[in-house]
């Protein structure tokens, strides 16, 4: 205990100081006898006494205060009834791990959450895997009773295989945005050009079809990965156009000091809050009969996640809006 | 768990007749949620925003903020546990005019003897823009940025929620704008857990959850305008 005997060191210190100017002020006062000597002796004595309990106290105090900050380390629930509110050095310490505990206690509650979800997607995917493989053996059995129109078998087999190869494209997407260790490349993209391209592949997309798009709004230069930014981009713009194919979609380039957005507004009937709720969980259509696999929004979403931007939704009266905002 | 919870609570001002300017509000915030509260003036809502952060007592009901009951707390403990827990962003942005906007947004670190943490204090400006202009006094400042320095005031302590009250009623459209979407990137950023009190719809639309407060009572808005799952 080096603290302890350092602190009794400058205790005897400053007490004997204390005593050689007494002694001083004693030897050059004329009144100078035996009684005034042995009075500034008790006096320094008592002064010693009292500033060894007072360290003694001091220091039992501090034990306890660290005590209780370590059971608080420790504990997993903030007791809420014992709580009080202390305005010194160790209240400021116990209010900062307050709110570290509780912070973690929701990091935790996340975790479980996304334990669960890892479980609904697994479901999600067998299923999504198993009904073209059931397509194609009912294919295969029908092939065997009757084999004159195998060609016809054959094409349906053809169709469910070239899904699955879609599908694994789609997942393999999506995994690697999960995982993380993909990182967004930061390359300047000028708005427009991007959304040319894109108007261009949703017209091979939708080959049958006249589609309008028009695009509002001064040019902006997006900073961005522009390969990741074509697939959200796309993926809302195609939602747009399947929601409403007679009108098309409307797209308005906005910049601010915040924020340069890409906004796609669409004129069908718009989502409710509750499919559109769900509408970002992965493989929910909205539409069953749609040939996509549900898992286009929610990968938009995680692509702007990942690149310092979000996607937001609103709507009003006449149409339906999905922003794709990029902070500065 | 949740970071603000109320239960029941009511507050009546009564000054010869009794007048409930809050009745029963049962609210709930979860950590990192961005919410709006908007209603017309005199529905309650600023009389909200004052007791959760604890600069009024309600007449009845609790209020439990990162599960502390702070209705139990005296007025000093209620002062200390604000200062460190409580972020409160204004309409008039109440900045210090004397002093520098640098020294503005350490107010509340000074305030509680604490020392700044260079980084943070270095990622907030730059969120915020405001870097090259922390040497300068708020009234050399627009109103717009006026509001970004009283946001990164709010940030520094890193509060357990932040509470604004009408924080663009000052502002034009085009800088109310940039201030909601401010909070959404703070929101975004930092987690923090943020509180909005508005009457202007278009700031409660770029909020994640919506409440309206008519006479006292709140109501959830199921038809939130914008959603950000």
């Amino acid at each position: 205990m080096r603290g302890k005997a350092d602190k009794n060191r400058i205790n005897i210190i400053i007490v004997l100081c204390n005593f050689i100017l007494s002694t001083v002020v004693v030897y050059i006062s004329p009144r100078f006898d035996i009684i005034t000597l042995s009075g500034f002796v008790v006096v320094n004595l008592v002064i010693y006494i009292m500033m060894t309990l007072s360290d003694r106290r001091n220091k039992k105090n501090i034990e306890e205060r660290i005590e209780g900050i370590f059971k608080l380390l420790h504990s997993t629930n903030t007791d809420s009834d014992n709580y009080e509110v202390i305005d010194d050095e160790f209240g400021k310490l116990s209010d900062e791990i307050y709110k570290i505990i509780s912070e973690n206690k929701i990091v935790a509650g996340k975790a479980e959450k996304s334990r669960e979800v890892l479980r609904e997607y697994t479901e999600d995917i067998a299923h999504q895997i198993k009904t073209p493989l059931t397509g194609a053996l009912l294919m295969l059995d029908l092939m065997e009773d009757d084999p004159e129109n195998s060609k016809e078998y054959i094409s349906h087999i053809r169709n469910s295989i070239n899904r699955l190869h879609k599908l694994t494209d789609a997942l393999l997407k999506m995994a690697s945005l999960d995982s993380g260790n993909i990182s967004m490349k930061k390359e300047q993209a000028e708005a427009i050009s991007l959304l040319e391209d894109i108007k261009t592949d949703l017209e091979i997309y939708f080959a049958d079809k006249e589609i309008p798009i028009s695009i509002y709004g001064d040019d902006i230069t997006l900073i961005c990965d522009k390969q990741w930014t074509y697939e959200a981009v796309f993926n809302i713009m195609k939602n747009g156009i399947e929601a409403s194919p007679e009108k098309g979609v409307e797209i308005h380039l906005k910049e601010t000091n915040i924020f340069k957005s890409i906004i796609v507004k669409d004129f069908g009937k718009g989502l409710s809050d509750e499919i559109l709720k769900r509408a970002y969980q992965r493989f929910y259509k909205e539409n069953p009969d749609s040939k996509g696999y549900g898992i286009g929004l929610p990968m938009a979403k995680s692509i702007m996640e990942k690149q310092n931007g979000e996607l937001l939704h609103f709507r009003d009266k006449t149409s339906n809006n999905f922003e794709l905002r990029f902070y500065k | 768990m949740s970071i603000v919870k109320t239960i029941k609570l009511t507050k009546t001002y009564n000054s010869g007749v009794a007048v409930n300017a809050l009745s029963d509000v049962d609210f709930e915030l979860a950590k990192g949620e961005l919410v709006a509260i908007i209603g017309d003036s005199g529905s309650g809502k600023s009389t909200l925003l004052h007791l959760l952060a604890g600069v009024d007592t309600p007449t009845s009901g609790e209020i439990y903020i990162q599960d502390k009951n702070i209705t139990k707390l005296n007025k000093d403990d209620l002062t200390v546990f604000r200062r460190r827990n409580i972020g409160v962003i204004y309409q008039f942005f109440n900045l210090i005019p004397n002093i520098t906007v640098h020294k503005n947004i350490l107010l509340p670190l000074l305030l509680d003897n604490k020392r700044e943490d260079k980084n943070y204090f270095n990622e907030i400006t730059e969120i915020l823009g405001i870097r090259d202009k922390l040497n300068r006094y708020p009234k050399q400042l627009s109103g717009g940025e006026q509001q970004r320095v009283a946001i990164a005031r709010s940030l520094i302590t890193r509060p357990a929620i932040i509470l604004a009250d009408e924080p663009t009623g000052n502002l034009d459209r085009k800088n109310s704008e940039e201030i909601t979407a401010l909070f959404r990137l703070v929101n975004k950023r930092f987690l923090s857990t943020i509180m909005i009190i508005t009457h202007d719809e278009k700031v409660a639309v770029s909020c994640d959850k919506v409440f309206k407060m008519v006479d006292g009572r709140l109501y959830s808005l199921e038809e939130a305008g914008c959603e950000n799952h």
